[in-house]
């Protein structure tokens, strides 16, 4: 491992025996960490074992004895506020009590450090809030009031801001605090994506082991403000330790104190096969389907009749019953005006979807997700459903300027994408297909 | 002129727009999102205030005991430079009486006026934004209650004269700031609150010196003049004071001018600030002490004026948010144009003069339980 080797270029941040008391209680003892670039490192605790203290000295916020600490050739203590804030950024705890700021000014505030005492944010300091707004898939959210944000827009807006200062390190004191379910697995992957895209240093206090286990590479135990384990995810977690750390019995399988839930890795399970609308997604899919007679396949196939160049209207066809209903077809004869629904279409589609009705499927081919289920209709509410069963393959029918919201809205974190135009596309999905054939075997 | 009227339509739709704008998106309206860019259109509402404080200026020069009409104010206010070049040198041109009235008495004190709203107005802002609380006002440090004391010792020093009167309000105002700052190092807490509460300490500590001062007076001669000057008026202008303030208030606001974008990060409490790369206790300190010396200047000169600090600040903020880039100079804009309102109120409404800090405290008491009704369940307040 990197970590293990010692490699200075990569050192961040380091401090030896740093030390915290307040009103003579020790709450930070002798603490010795470094932290190098690219990693995830999560710290873990019991309430008041230290963690946000932790990170309040290492940013030299609070004053604190040590015989080392250094953040990239400064100390922090001793530095300039400016210094250490183009260095390493913080996302607090979310708050509300400051003043009804628009989003977007939140967000440029992180720009901060690298403003003159008397600098205002310029356009491009702008721009640049509003490109990591748009990253982070919330530029809606730029004009709102910070105050009115729900708990999770909030903090993807403080994660903004943090991104904004520096990528470097980031510092983060309970990220996941008052998000939903979805909101905390979306800010941890999106920290996630910090550390393997740009190389950043995350450091997050969690309250959940099992993030800490889906995505950290480096775990750091804190009981009582003393070390007690630091080192690689899974070596770190053990059994005993949780258990000795947070004072209750804790263990994997069916040893769990409570049930545990967690999304489940979707590594090589999911196949976005992505076209434009009329380069033959539908034919292929169906040509995929008759090569592999031998499989069971469900899902939902909607071919399509032509028109002028356009979709007239769509069939939806059950695979896995073969039954099939006229699905849309447009208002006007001519070819023009929006789609009617029918009825017995959508209804067939629902059972061709139901996930309850998957248990001996293979491979779930949806045709096709669009910008309807971005907008939580259509057959949104049963994506979730369908990628929460951990036996099929799914291959999804993708139009290609929407791929990546997809990819963000049910967080498939690294899909197979085929392009649909490729010479090859269909020997990649047989690829796709008969590789996790094997693995399911072995 | 007409260009001019036009202008300032076109500012007052935007102002309205933009009302509109703030009060939908703050009732979570997304439809209409973009039709906040407070960043990217401040020329027109600067010019939109700017304007309103020109017009009410040029009207408030009628206003008076003299009915002067628009054409000799015009041609009176063409002499102007002359008459301050003469000044300097202790010379006087003969003028007649209505250049007289204008250019000795209403114009310095529309000035004064002007320069003491904008004090009094932006430092209020800048206390708000350095305690992260829309209610404080600029005399929570216990400058005004140091400042009221320093002027009833001042008139009942035997012999004294309105300069002493004046000097030892500043001096005083200022030992009263430095007492609680002085008691918020003494704590070594670097919490805003506590600064709040020795201001507090030393505000009232002024305040009975200043009730044991009114007890000693004579209840014929010197506590008439302590009650007036407590209650605050611009009649005593003069050009000599009014530029005595001039360069104080200038410089005070400049500070805070430059320093806008930063109280934006300081108005997020110290941990943040700390964060984003700002030392939050340098920077707080040194502008209370800036704007200690504003109101201290203000008050010395004309008295307690209340409100204005207050509400000006509230009022800029319900129309175009909290962002201190628009709120401190359209702040300093309103705050000026109020009081001169207030002023023009208080010397027109009654055969005798109204004490403007009455005046102020009628017209803004209203207007403040009004935002406070009409922002409810919004989070400004």
């Amino acid at each position: 491992m990197d970590v293990m080797t010692g490699n200075s270029e990569e050192l961040l941040l380091s401090c030896v025996n740093l030390n915290f008391s307040h009103r003579e209680k020790h709450i930070l003892d002798n603490v010795s960490l470094e932290f190098r670039k690219g990693e995830f490192v999560a710290l873990l605790g019991k309430n008041g074992a230290g963690k946000s203290t932790l990170l309040s000295c290492l940013l030299g916020i609070l004053p604190s004895q040590f015989d080392h600490l250094e953040l990239s050739g400064i100390v922090p203590t001793k530095s300039m506020r400016t210094e250490i804030a183009r260095k390493v950024s913080f996302v607090p705890q979310e708050h509300d009590d400051m003043f009804p700021f628009a989003a977007l000014d939140v967000v440029v505030m992180g720009r901060t450090a690298f403003l003159g005492a008397f600098g205002a944010p310029t356009a491009e300091d702008y721009q640049l809030a509003r490109d990591v707004l748009e990253e982070l898939y919330v530029s809606h959210l730029e004009s709102r009031v910070y105050n009115t944000l729900s708990g999770g827009e909030k903090q993807l807006i403080l994660l903004a801001r943090a991104l904004v200062q520096t990528r470097t390190m980031i510092l983060l004191d309970e990220p996941t605090n008052h998000l939903d379910y979805k909101n905390r697995y979306h800010i941890l992957a999106i920290l996630k994506k910090q550390c393997i895209q740009y190389d950043s240093c995350v450091v997050a206090c969690l309250h959940e082991p099992n993030h800490a286990a889906l995505f950290a590479d480096r775990v750091i135990l804190l009981d009582e403000g003393r070390i007690v384990a630091d080192g690689e995810t899974a070596a770190v977690m053990t059994n005993e330790r949780l258990s000795r750390l947070y004072g209750i019995a804790i263990g994997r399988n069916k040893q769990l104190v409570e049930p545990c839930f967690s999304q489940p890795s979707f590594a090589g399970k999911v196949l976005l096969l992505v076209g434009a609308s009329g380069e033959g997604k539908t034919t292929t899919l169906q040509r995929i389907i008759e090569n592999n007679r031998e499989k069971r396949f469900s899902g939902l196939l909607c071919p399509g009749t032509w028109k002028n160049g356009r979709r007239y209207s769509s069939t939806a066809r059950c695979i896995r019953t073969g039954k099939s209903a006229l699905f849309a077809v447009r208002q006007n004869t001519n070819g023009n005006g929006p789609f009617i629904f029918s009825s017995e279409g959508q209804e067939l589609a629902e059972k061709a979807l139901a996930a309850d009705k998957q248990h001996s499927s293979e491979c779930i081919i949806v045709d096709e997700v669009g910008p309807l289920e971005l907008r939580n209709a259509g057959y949104a509410p049963h994506l979730a459903p369908l990628l929460s069963l951990q036996k099929p393959l799914h291959i999804w029918a993708v139009r290609p300027d929407i791929v990546e919201h997809v990819c963000a809205k049910w967080m498939l974190v690294d899909p197979v994408i085929v392009p649909v135009t490729a010479a090859d596309a269909c020997s990649r999905i047989q690829r796709f297909l008969d590789s996790q054939a094997e693995v399911n075997n072995t | 002129m007409l260009k001019a009227i036009q202008w300032l339509l076109e500012g007052s739709h935007e102002c309205f727009a933009l009302h509109c704008s703030v009060e939908l998106y703050c009732s979570g309206e997304r439809s209409m999102k973009k039709d906040v860019k407070i960043a990217n259109t401040p020329l027109k509402i600067y010019l939109f205030f700017a304007g309103m404080l020109l017009v009410t200026a040029f009207f408030s020069s009628f206003i008076g005991r003299m009915d002067v009409g628009p054409a000799t104010v015009l041609e009176t206010f063409v002499k102007l430079p002359a008459l301050l070049v003469s000044l300097f040198y202790g010379k006087h041109e003969q003028l007649t009486n209505d250049e007289m009235v204008l250019l000795l008495i209403r114009f310095p004190r529309i000035l004064l006026a002007l320069v003491v709203g904008c004090g009094l107005s932006v430092s209020g802002a800048v206390y708000q934004g350095l305690f992260r609380n829309p209610l404080v006002s600029p005399d929570i440090l216990g400058v005004a209650a140091g400042c009221t004391f320093g002027a009833a010792l001042g008139l009942l020093l035997p012999g004294s004269d309105f300069t002493i009167v004046r000097l030892c309000s500043f001096v005083a105002g200022l030992i009263a700031v430095g007492l609680a700052l002085a008691m918020a190092k003494a704590i070594n807490s670097s919490r805003a609150l506590v600064l709040v509460l020795t201001g507090i300490v030393s505000g009232s500590l002024f305040h009975s010196f200043f009730m044991i001062l009114k007890t000693v007076a004579d209840p014929y001669g010197q506590l008439p003049a302590i009650v007036f000057w407590v209650m605050g008026s611009l009649s005593g202008a003069s050009w000599l004071d009014t530029l005595q303030l001039c360069p104080v208030i200038f410089i005070g606001y400049s500070i805070f001018h430059l320093f806008r974008f930063r109280l934006n990060v300081l108005s997020l409490g110290d941990p943040q600030a700390k964060a984003l790369g700002v030392n939050p206790n340098g920077l707080r300190l040194f502008l209370i002490v800036v704007s200690s010396f504003m109101i201290a200047v203000c008050v010395a000169s004309c008295g307690q004026i209340a409100w204005v600090g207050l509400v000006i600040p509230h009022i800029v903020r319900t129309i175009l948010g909290p962002n201190h880039r628009m709120l401190i100079p359209c702040s300093a804009m309103l705050g000026a144009t109020f009081l001169l309102i207030a002023d023009g109120i208080a010397r027109s409404a009654l055969s005798s003069e109204l004490p403007l800090g009455v005046v102020t405290s009628l017209v803004g008491a209203p207007i403040f339980a009004w935002l406070l009704y009409k922002n409810r369940n919004r989070g400004w307040t």
